[in-house]
């Protein structure tokens, strides 16, 4: 099994490449002039050797292929370089908005199966009932209701006129804290997800309820309780799995709108506000981190995939 | 039922995915029937037995009147600054209300429909397009071509359309015509995985055979056997594509990174809200665009739906 | 039903184990009600082992799920009574009704392969069997039942195979772990859903030998349901032979194999209808079972039927089942002239077969 993972990660490096190098092109090949827009526009106009002294000390004066080469060349060894704007090192910059993100998502995740699982088995044992209407709708609202509208909504309704919840940032304080900054972002976060989810915990569900197995467990003497939990659900959820893996890249789109709204201080937040500044080290290193990300969670699909299926698990 | 030997042919698979109401007692008909009728008559008929799809078409063609009509059923013109009018609550004459500008937000939302709408429709179609021409492509000629297009589909597809869209726009500059570009060149891959699908099972079939064994070129063989073949299901696809574009661009002109002011989106109607006190005080100004955007995605939706179910009842 | 067939059906004892009454099952789909199972009834002996025999289609599984109450939507029992051990089936709650299900009635499906739950250990399947009906069986309790039982079906290393995934284990192997899993709280009543077909031939007659060996251990009472005849000489004591959802003979093993009395259990012993069936193209022969979506006045084996077809009477009057003689009885208006055919159908054929 291993060997399994070990080749699937593999797999990941052309494609990671192919993403840097496309991601690099298109960035430089952007209107906008990185050095410009950091000085007065006075001091541009006058002192052209200032401008070229900041654009050799860049890197920005050489051929772009060699541009490449030496920022892969450094990411390869761990350097990322340094933001125009606020002179760190870009690895630095974006590891520490990394977890607040996947913390987003994560959370997200949980709240998303949370509502979808229940809601997926009610449609499917209520099918063609009203319940199973009402849960399709609710479905399709979450797919269709924008996160943003939904995020200003919830601020509006928790945060100022209810006073329950915090409306930006995530908290310093305690766990407690921590939670009550979660909510909001998290909550939409899942609804969102929740839309696709019901549906293919619905349909799996009604899939797997129809195979032998389930009128072997009826057979046997098992509660209708016990055999959708127990067996039908249970056989349901392994390929919810890989539905989640594929909504992933649609969660980090999420994240991004909400951790402006919230002032969540993650990945998204970094990029909106660099690409407002084309900050493009930091642009750059978000994107190849978000492709990063998204082969990180296709990868603990495929974990958790083996770990519930025996049949993957012991190939 | 395990029992397969029961089930007699007429009996329904039980429908998995098919969600909407009134949409699965419209899944089967007597085979007798089937035979009688077109099947573009009989989609027809299911399409508007499921109630939900026809309301979303109808609140659709309405959106589309209003806002094409728009100069003629509202006194006020979307830029029409009125100091006078800051920020006045929903009123006689102006029934949503106006913004920090004084510009009546009712106009600003019919208008701002032309843009949501077109936006939406034209890169769907965009995306719809490209899709269909590169998955009927890997499709028809396979090996290595294949294999490079549909990888790239899958590098597309994993990445945060969105995300990328942001990245476009922001670095192009914000305008409408890059917003199209990036959401057609990055929401391809779904209509390109369908057309390459039936591409390949079409391709071996006996009328397509024939077809090359008269010796129509490959490129005829697609135009005319393959591509009308896949424009049923293609049409569910960039349906839903539409609902997709629109929340994207509404999701970037509310960052910023869409369509610009003073032109009104729904999207960036809502950036204002941003604000805590345009949030809690001043409601109309964000309630109205935020619930006109869900409600159209949903109604798309619906109708997306609808035609799944109507172009084919047993698929997925 | 008469009084006459009624007692023939019964056979010896006075009360049976099970009893089937004028048995209806109906399916409403949107093409209308399918009469999967018109009038059925059959009796079985403790002890006893019952044959049914029919093509796809006859209604002979859905006839027995009715027993155990496992007639799913949009199936439903529509007439009849069900009653076993003097306990009316139908009458029963499904919190009623799961006190029978695996403890006194237990299943043995058709395919191994897909009625395991695929991601939980077999042992673990066995397990749950034994401790839904006896809570207070400890967890160790119910694996050293479970591994004496598949060792009991002759599954090899069984300690270590306990804990193995069905997918690890071959479709011969399967069926023997689902018979010790059938017969774990020693049932009164098994059915066998054609427990073979879905095997290999060579593995087939391994495992009807595990389940006559089990039968006879547990002293089991066995529904055996099949399309294949030789499955039934090798295990049944009585058969009742359906068609399009009625049964059209029953008698005891001997009689159908030497003296049947319906056109159709010839057609089935000389394994013609079994081709087609297997072929799978119904619709290419003629009148083919008829869609149980209509009901046809007359009988309805009539547009296959070498004796009756196009005869007015069949075609009219639906045939009784008559008594025809001890523990015999056929649904067919000219079964007199049945053993005519089994001269002209059933002996060239087999001697054919020889000359080869």
């Amino acid at each position: 099994m291993v060997s399994y993972f070990v080749r699937r990660a593999l797999a990941v490096v052309p494609v990671l490449i192919l993403i840097s190098i496309g991601i690099f092109v298109l960035v430089r090949l952007a209107p906008g002039d990185p050095v410009m827009m950091q000085l007065d526009p006075e001091i541009a106009a006058s002192d052209s050797t200032y401008v070229d002294r900041r654009r050799a000390e860049l890197g920005l004066d050489k051929p772009v292929p060699v541009q490449y080469l030496a920022w892969a060349g450094e990411v390869l060894q761990g350097d990322l370089g340094f933001s125009f704007v606020s002179r760190r090192p870009v690895l630095g910059l974006v590891v520490e908005r990394i977890m607040p993100t996947v913390r987003l998502m994560g959370t997200g995740i949980a709240i998303g199966l949370i509502i979808a699982i229940p809601l997926g088995i009610i449609a499917a044992l209520r099918k063609n009932t009203s319940a199973d209407y009402a849960t399709a709708v609710v479905s399709l609202s979450a797919i269709s209701i924008p996160n943003f509208f939904l995020g200003l909504a919830a601020i509006f309704v928790f945060g100022l006129t209810l006073g329950w919840l915090p409306t930006s940032g995530m908290g310093s304080g305690g766990f407690g804290e921590s939670i009550r900054h979660l909510i909001m972002p998290a909550g939409i976060l899942g609804f969102g997800l929740s839309g696709p989810l019901v549906r293919y915990v619905r349909s799996g569900l009604l899939d797997e309820l129809n195979k032998d197995y389930v009128e072997t467990a009826i057979a046997k003497g098992a509660s209708q309780t016990r055999v959708v939990v127990r067996h039908a659900l249970r056989n349901s959820l392994v390929p919810l799995i890989t539905v989640i893996a594929i909504y992933i890249p649609q969660l980090l789109a999420g994240a991004v709108v909400l951790e402006q709204i919230f002032a969540w201080p993650g990945m998204g937040r970094l990029v909106l506000s660099s690409i407002g500044q084309r900050d493009y080290p930091v642009i750059i290193a978000f994107t190849m981190f978000v492709g990063l990300l998204v082969v990180i969670f296709n990868l603990i699909a495929d974990l958790l995939y083996a770990v519930t299926d025996p049949r993957i698990r012991l190939r | 039922m395990s029992d397969h030997e029961v089930r007699p042919p007429g009996l329904p698979e039980p429908d998995g995915k098919s969600v909407l109401a009134g949409s699965s007692d419209t899944g089967v008909q007597a085979p007798a029937q089937i035979q009688r009728r077109s099947p573009g008559r009989l989609a027809l008929r299911r399409f508007t037995s499921n109630r939900l799809a026809v309301f979303g078409a109808v609140f659709i063609l309405l959106l589309v009147v209003l806002a094409t009509f728009a100069p003629w059923l509202t006194p006020y013109t979307p830029q029409e600054v009125n100091l006078q009018a800051y920020r006045n609550p929903p009123s006689a004459e102006h029934l949503l209300g106006t913004d920090s500008s004084g510009r009546d937000v009712l106009t600003r939302l019919l208008y701002a429909g032309r843009v949501s709408l077109s936006v939406g429709l034209a890169a769907a179609l965009g995306a719809g397009l490209v899709g269909l021409i590169l998955g009927s492509v890997a499709g028809m000629v396979g090996g290595r071509v294949d294999s490079i297009i549909m990888r790239t589909a899958d590098v597309v597809l994993s990445f945060p359309s969105l995300v990328i869209v942001i990245v476009f726009a922001g670095l192009f500059g914000p305008s409408l015509r890059t917003i199209i570009l990036a959401l057609a060149l990055f929401e391809w891959p779904t209509a390109s995985r369908i057309a390459r699908g039936l591409t390949l099972s079409l391709r071996e079939r006996e009328f397509v055979e024939a077809a090359r064994a008269i010796g129509s070129s490959e490129f005829r063989v697609m135009v005319r056997h393959i591509v009308p073949a896949v424009l049923p299901p293609l049409a569910v696809v960039v349906t839903l594509l539409v609902a997709q574009a629109i929340l994207v661009e509404s999701a970037l002109s509310f960052l910023g990174y869409g369509v610009q002011p003073p032109t009104a989106s729904w999207g960036n109607m809502l950036t204002e809200a941003q604000s805590l006190t345009i949030l809690s005080r001043m409601p109309w100004l964000w309630l109205s665009p935020g619930s006109l955007i869900a409600l159209t995605v949903l109604a798309v939706n619906f109708v997306g739906d609808g035609l799944r179910d109507a172009v084919d009842p047993n698929q997925t | 039903m008469t009084d006459a067939v009624r007692g023939q059906l019964v056979g010896s004892d006075a009360r049976p184990l099970l009893s089937v009454d004028d048995l209806e099952v109906r399916f409403s789909t949107p093409d209308g009600t399918v009469h999967a199972v018109n009038g059925v009834s059959f009796d079985i002996q403790r002890g006893e082992t019952l044959g049914i025999v029919g093509e796809s289609g006859s209604g002979k599984s859905v006839s027995v799920r009715a027993v155990m109450g496992l007639v799913r939507p949009p199936g439903k029992v529509t007439a009849g009574s069900v009653v076993f051990d003097g306990n009316d089936m139908r009458s029963l709650s499904q919190r009623q009704l799961r006190k029978f299900r695996g403890r006194r009635i237990a299943l043995v499906p058709q395919d191994p392969m897909t009625s395991f739950n695929p991601v939980v250990p077999i042992g673990a399947q066995i397990t749950e069997m034994i401790r839904l009906h006896d809570p207070d069986c400890s967890k160790e309790q119910a694996r050293a039942r479970g591994i004496a039982l598949l060792e009991s079906v002759g599954v090899p290393s069984p300690e270590r195979r306990f804990d193995e995934y069905p997918h690890q284990y071959s479709g011969g192997m399967r069926q023997r772990a689902m018979i010790a899993m059938a017969v774990a709280n020693s049932p009164d009543l098994l059915i066998a859903d054609e427990p073979t077909t879905a095997l290999d031939v060579t593995i087939q007659a391994q495992v009807l030998e595990v389940l006559q060996d089990t039968l006879r251990e547990t002293d089991s009472a066995m529904i055996l349901i099949t399309h294949d005849l030789g499955v039934i000489a090798e295990l049944a004591d009585r058969v009742v032979v359906m068609y399009a959802g009625k049964v059209v003979e029953y008698s005891d093993v001997r009689t159908i194999f030497h003296n049947p009395r319906h056109p159709y259990t010839v057609g089935l012993l000389s394994g013609l209808p079994r081709v087609e069936l297997q072929g799978q193209k119904l619709t290419a022969i003629p009148g083919n079972p008829p869609s149980a979506l209509q009901v046809l006045p007359g009988c309805s084996f009539e547009p296959r039927c070498s004796i009756g077809n196009g005869d007015p009477v069949c075609r009219g009057e639906e045939p009784p089942l008559a008594v025809i003689g001890e523990g015999h009885g056929s649904a067919c208006h000219y079964h007199d002239q049945v053993p005519e055919l089994v001269e002209r159908v059933l002996i060239p054929a087999v001697k054919g077969s020889r000359d080869e």
